[in-house]
C-alpha cells in the first residue's frame, strides 16, 4: 500500500512538486514566525524587576509665569518645600500606600539618558541613569540583588547622598569582565571629567519593556534625587492599597487637583495608570504580535487552499481509478485515508529540507535573540510546532476532497467512463 | 477584449473548485499585502491637515556633544528657542517653517464655572498654521504678532468647543489652560490621531507656556521643526540653506566646546517615521529590505499555490489549445491570450482584496493603526486617508507581479502543447 502510494505520487510528480515547494516555503516562514513568537513569549515571561500593579502616575507641572496664580519663589528651598508639601499630602491620603518622585525613571518611559562609569580599567559602557526618591523602590517593589526586600533597600537608599548610587546587578555584563559586583561595593567610580559616584549596593535589574530579553536590556543605576534637585522631578507615582484601588480614585484626585493638591506653583494635570502607560509604550510590540499572527493565518489559509485545490483536481481526475479500487475491495475508509496520507507524506518529505533551512537561519542569526541564538529546546519546540500546525492544515485541506472521493459510487463512475 | 472576459468567465465556470481557490488565494494575497502597505502609508501619505507630507523636511531631534564629555557620549533631544530663532525662523527659501513641541502633552482645560478635563495640548508657533492645512470652522489662526508678544490665545478643536460651550461659534470666549487664562481665537475640525505632527485638541503659542523655557543645555530643549518647501524640486535648495544655518550656529557653539552631530537631518517623512531613536542614524536600506522580504513572502507563497491551480485549469483545455494551434494560432498568441485571461481574474480578485483591506482597516482600526497614532487610540479615520494613487498603483503592481509569477509558467507549458496528441486526447 505504502509503495503503491509512493509510486503514484512519483507519477504525478509535477503537481506534487508544486505542493512540495509551497509546503517547504511555508514551513520555513512559519518556523521563523513561530521562533519569533517563542522569543517574545519567553522574554515576556522573564522577571521584570518591578511591580506596577495599583500604580498611578500623576503628571505634575509647575505654573507658567504668565499665570495669574504664579508664585515667585524667593529661593530653591521655598520651591522644594512646596513640592514636599504636595508629596506629603499625597502620602496622607488613606488609599495611598506609598509615593515616589523621579526624573524620567519610571518603567516604560522611553528615556535613555545615559552615563558612563569607570573604575581603574573597568568601564561600564553607557548605562541608564535614573534619579529617584527612596519611595521609588517601595512603589515599584524593587528587590536588592543580595536578597534585600524593597523596604530594606529603600532604607539603605534613604541614607545615601547624591554622590552615591545603586547599580543594577548586571552593571558589568557588557564589559564581559568576570568581576563580582559585590566586591566593588563601596568603590568610587569616575563619571565624566570631574564627577564621581560611590557604589553602595545592587538591585535586581529592571527591564525597560516586556518584550525584550534582559540580555538586551541596558544596565542602569539609581541616584538619589535629594535636596534642591527634587525640583527637577517630573513624575510622581502613587501605589494604592490593594483593597482601595477603585474606579473613582482618578476622579477624586482630579477634583482635589483644584483644591488641596494645588500647592504653590505645583498642580496635577492628569492621572494615568501605569498599566495604561505600559500599554501605550509597548504598542509597537503588540502590533508586531498581531502582524505575525495575521501572517501565520494567511499562510495557513494558503496551505488550506493549495491542498484543497490540488486534491480536488486530483480526485476528479482519478474518479474511475478510485471506483475501480473500490470495486475490487477497497473500503471507503481506505480511499479516504489514502488521500489524506498523500498530503502528509509530501510534508514528511519536505520537512528535513525545511529543518536544514531553519538551522541555517539560526546559524546566521536571522531570528530573534533570546539568551542565545540557539537553544535546543527552542529549536526542537519551534520545529515541532511548525510541523504539527502544517500537518493539521493539510488534513483539513484534503478532508473535503477525500470525503468526495469516499462517496464515489463505483458502479456509476465506471459506467460513465 | 470582450472575448477575453468571456473566456475568463467560461474558464472559471468549467472548474468551480479551482476557480474559487484561485480567486480566494489572490484576494487573500492582495488583501494582506495591502494591509501592510496601508499601515506604512498612513504614516507617510499626505492628508489634511498634514497635506504637505510628500515634500516635508522633518527635524525631530537634535544631537550634540561636548569636548568635556566622554568620547561615546552625546545628548539627543529637541532643540530650544535659541536654535529655533537661529536656524528655523531664519530660513527664507521654503514656503513655510514651523517649530513646535515634539509631542502633545496632556493639559488641564477648565472654565470658570468649574468644568474641567484633560486635553491634548500642542505648543506651536505661527508657522504651524502655514505648514499644516487645518479647516477653520470659526475664527482664525494666530499670527506672528500674537506669537512674538506671547498673547494667550488658543485654537481649539470642534469637539473641545462642544464639550466646553456646547457650540462651535465660540471665538473670543475665555478658557483656562493649566490655570492660565486664554482667549479662543479659532475653532478647527477635529484632527485624526494618525496625523502625528498636527494632532491635538488645543493649540497655543509656545511663547505662552513652559515649553519655550525648557532648556536641557545651551541648545537642547523640547522643540522640533517641520519645513515645507514650495515643491519637491526645491528640496536641495532648502537643505543647502538648512546646512548653512546649522554650520553658522555650529561655529558659534564651538567656542564653548559644543559640536552638533548632523545624522543626515532633516529627513523626508518616510525616513522620519522610520527613525525612531534620537541617537541613531537613519537606516532606510534595512527598513526597505525587511519590507521587501515581507512582500516577497506574501507574494511567493500564494504564487506557488495559484500557479498550481492555473496549471490544473489549463490542463483541462489541452484539446481547445490543440485545435487553436492546428488552425494556425502561434505559441505567442496562445501565451498572450492565456496570460491576459488570467490577468482579468487576478485584477478582479485584486480589487476584491483591496476592498477587503479597506474594510478591514475600518473594522480593525485599533488593531492595525494603533502604533501609528499619537495616543494609541485611532480617531477620525477616513477613506481619503487610506486610498490614494500610491495605494492603487501598488495594488496594481502587486497584481501584475502575482499574475506574472503564477500564470507565466503554466501558460508557457500549455502553449507548447503538442497539437496532434492534444487533439487526439493523449497525454
Amino acid at each position: 500500500m505504502k509503495r503503491k502510494l509512493l509510486r503514484q505520487m512519483l507519477n504525478e510528480w509535477r503537481a506534487n512538486l508544486w505542493l512540495a515547494i509551497e509546503l517547504l516555503l511555508v514551513s520555513v516562514v512559519m518556523w521563523f514566525l513561530a521562533d519569533k513568537l517563542w522569543v517574545m513569549n519567553a522574554a515576556y515571561n522573564e522577571p521584570r524587576g518591578h511591580d506596577i500593579s495599583h500604580c498611578y502616575k500623576l503628571a505634575v507641572s509647575q505654573l507658567a509665569e504668565t499665570s495669574p496664580e504664579f508664585k515667585k519663589y524667593k529661593d530653591r528651598h521655598e520651591q522644594v518645600a512646596d513640592f514636599e508639601t504636595l508629596i506629603e499630602r499625597l502620602e496622607a491620603r488613606p488609599e495611598v500606600e506609598c509615593v515616589s518622585y523621579s526624573l524620567n525613571a519610571i518603567p516604560y518611559n522611553g528615556s535613555n539618558s545615559g552615563i558612563m562609569l569607570n573604575l581603574d580599567s573597568i568601564s561600564t559602557g553607557s548605562v541608564q541613569q535614573r534619579m529617584v526618591s527612596p519611595g521609588f523602590i517601595r512603589v515599584f517593589r524593587i528587590h536588592g540583588a543580595d536578597g534585600e526586600s524593597p523596604e530594606e533597600l529603600a532604607r539603605v537608599f534613604e541614607n545615601m547622598t547624591e554622590f552615591d548610587f545603586l547599580a543594577a546587578s548586571n552593571l558589568l555584563d557588557r564589559s564581559k569582565l568576570k568581576i563580582d559586583l559585590k566586591s566593588l561595593y563601596g568603590s568610587t567610580f569616575a563619571c565624566g571629567n570631574e564627577d564621581s559616584l560611590k557604589l553602595v549596593r545592587a538591585y535586581q535589574p529592571i527591564r525597560n519593556q516586556d518584550y525584550q530579553s534582559s540580555g538586551w536590556t541596558w544596565s542602569a543605576i539609581m541616584i538619589p534625587l535629594t535636596g534642591s534637585n527634587k525640583r527637577w522631578a517630573n513624575e510622581v507615582v502613587v501605589r494604592l492599597r490593594e483593597n482601595m484601588d477603585t474606579e473613582d480614585f482618578k476622579e477624586n484626585i482630579m477634583k482635589d487637583a483644584l483644591g488641596p493638591l494645588r500647592v504653590g506653583n505645583y498642580y496635577i494635570r492628569s492621572v494615568q495608570s501605569l498599566e495604561s502607560i505600559r500599554h501605550n509604550f509597548q504598542i509597537e510590540h503588540v502590533q508586531q504580535i498581531i502582524n505575525t499572527i495575521l501572517v501565520v493565518v494567511f499562510l495557513l489559509i494558503n496551505i488550506f487552499l493549495g491542498v484543497l485545490g490540488t486534491f480536488w483536481f486530483r480526485t476528479s481526475q482519478r474518479t474511475s481509478e478510485i471506483a475501480l479500487r473500490m470495486s475490487v475491495g477497497a473500503t471507503r475508509r481506505d480511499i479516504f485515508n489514502r488521500i489524506i496520507a498523500e498530503g502528509e507524506l509530501i510534508l514528511l518529505i519536505v520537512t528535513p529540507l525545511a529543518i536544514v533551512a531553519d538551522w541555517l537561519m539560526t546559524h546566521y542569526e536571522f531570528n530573534g535573540y533570546y539568551k542565545a541564538f540557539f537553544e535546543a529546546p527552542r529549536f526542537v519546540g519551534t520545529v515541532a510546532i511548525t510541523w504539527a500546525v502544517l500537518a493539521l492544515m493539510i488534513a483539513v485541506g484534503s478532508f473535503i476532497p477525500a470525503r468526495r472521493a469516499m462517496k464515489i459510487s463505483p458502479a456509476e463512475a465506471l459506467k460513465t467512463d | 477584449m470582450q472575448n477575453y472576459f468571456k473566456q475568463a468567465l467560461a474558464s472559471l465556470r468549467s472548474q468551480p473548485m479551482a476557480s474559487w481557490t484561485t480567486i480566494a488565494g489572490t484576494t487573500l494575497a492582495i488583501f494582506l499585502i495591502m494591509v501592510t502597505v496601508m499601515m506604512e502609508d498612513i504614516r507617510i501619505a499626505p492628508y489634511a491637515p498634514e497635506s504637505g507630507r510628500d515634500r516635508w523636511l522633518v527635524h525631530r531631534f537634535t544631537s550634540i556633544k561636548n569636548n568635556n564629555w566622554g568620547n561615546d557620549q552625546s545628548s539627543n533631544a529637541g532643540f530650544n528657542t535659541k536654535v529655533a530663532k537661529a536656524v528655523f525662523m531664519a530660513m527664507e527659501t521654503p514656503e513655510a517653517v514651523t517649530t513646535l513641541s515634539i509631542a502633545p502633552s496632556e493639559a488641564l482645560v477648565s472654565m470658570s464655572n468649574g468644568k474641567s478635563f484633560g486635553a491634548q495640548l500642542l505648543d506651536v508657533d505661527h508657522g504651524f498654521w502655514k505648514v499644516m492645512d487645518f479647516t477653520f470652522i470659526s475664527g482664525t489662526p494666530f499670527g506672528e504678532a500674537e506669537f512674538e508678544s506671547a498673547q494667550p490665545v488658543a485654537v481649539i478643536s470642534e469637539s473641545v468647543a462642544r464639550k466646553l460651550f456646547g457650540s462651535t461659534d465660540v471665538t473670543g470666549r475665555r478658557i483656562e489652560i493649566d490655570h492660565n487664562p486664554y482667549r479662543v481665537i479659532g475653532v478647527v475640525r477635529d484632527v485624526s490621531t494618525l496625523a502625528h505632527d498636527a494632532y491635538a485638541d488645543v493649540w497655543v503659542p509656545y511663547t505662552t507656556t513652559n515649553t519655550a523655557k525648557n532648556k536641557f543645555n545651551e541648545y537642547l530643549g523640547s522643540l522640533k521643526a517641520i519645513i515645507l518647501p514650495h515643491s519637491r524640486e526645491e528640496i536641495p535648495k532648502v537643505r543647502e540653506e538648512y546646512d548653512r544655518l546649522w554650520a553658522k550656529l555650529g561655529d558659534e557653539a564651538k567656542e564653548d566646546g559644543w559640536e552638533f552631530i548632523p545624522r543626515d537631518r532633516p529627513y523626508d517623512q518616510e525616513t522620519a517615521v522610520n527613525t525612531m531613536w534620537a541617537n541613531v542614524d537613519p537606516d532606510m536600506a534595512s527598513v526597505r529590505k525587511s519590507q521587501y522580504i515581507i512582500w516577497a513572502v506574501l507574494l511567493l507563497v500564494p504564487a506557488v499555490n495559484l500557479s498550481s491551480m492555473t496549471h490544473s485549469r489549463l490542463s483541462r483545455r489541452r484539446e481547445e489549445i490543440g485545435v487553436r494551434r492546428a488552425f494556425g494560432a502561434t505559441r505567442g498568441e496562445i501565451l498572450t491570450d492565456l496570460f491576459v485571461e488570467n490577468l482579468i481574474i487576478t485584477l478582479f480578485s485584486g480589487l476584491l482584496g483591496l476592498l477587503l483591506s479597506v474594510m478591514f482597516a475600518f473594522f480593525g482600526t485599533s488593531m492595525i493603526f494603533a502604533e501609528a497614532s499619537v495616543t494609541g487610540e485611532v480617531t477620525h479615520l477616513t477613506a481619503g486617508m487610506l486610498l490614494n494613487w500610491h495605494v492603487f498603483g501598488l495594488a496594481l503592481i502587486f497584481c501584475l507581479v502575482l499574475n506574472l509569477l503564477s500564470a507565466t509558467l503554466p501558460a508557457w507549458q500549455a502553449s507548447r502543447t503538442n497539437v496532434v496528441n492534444a487533439i487526439a486526447g493523449k497525454k
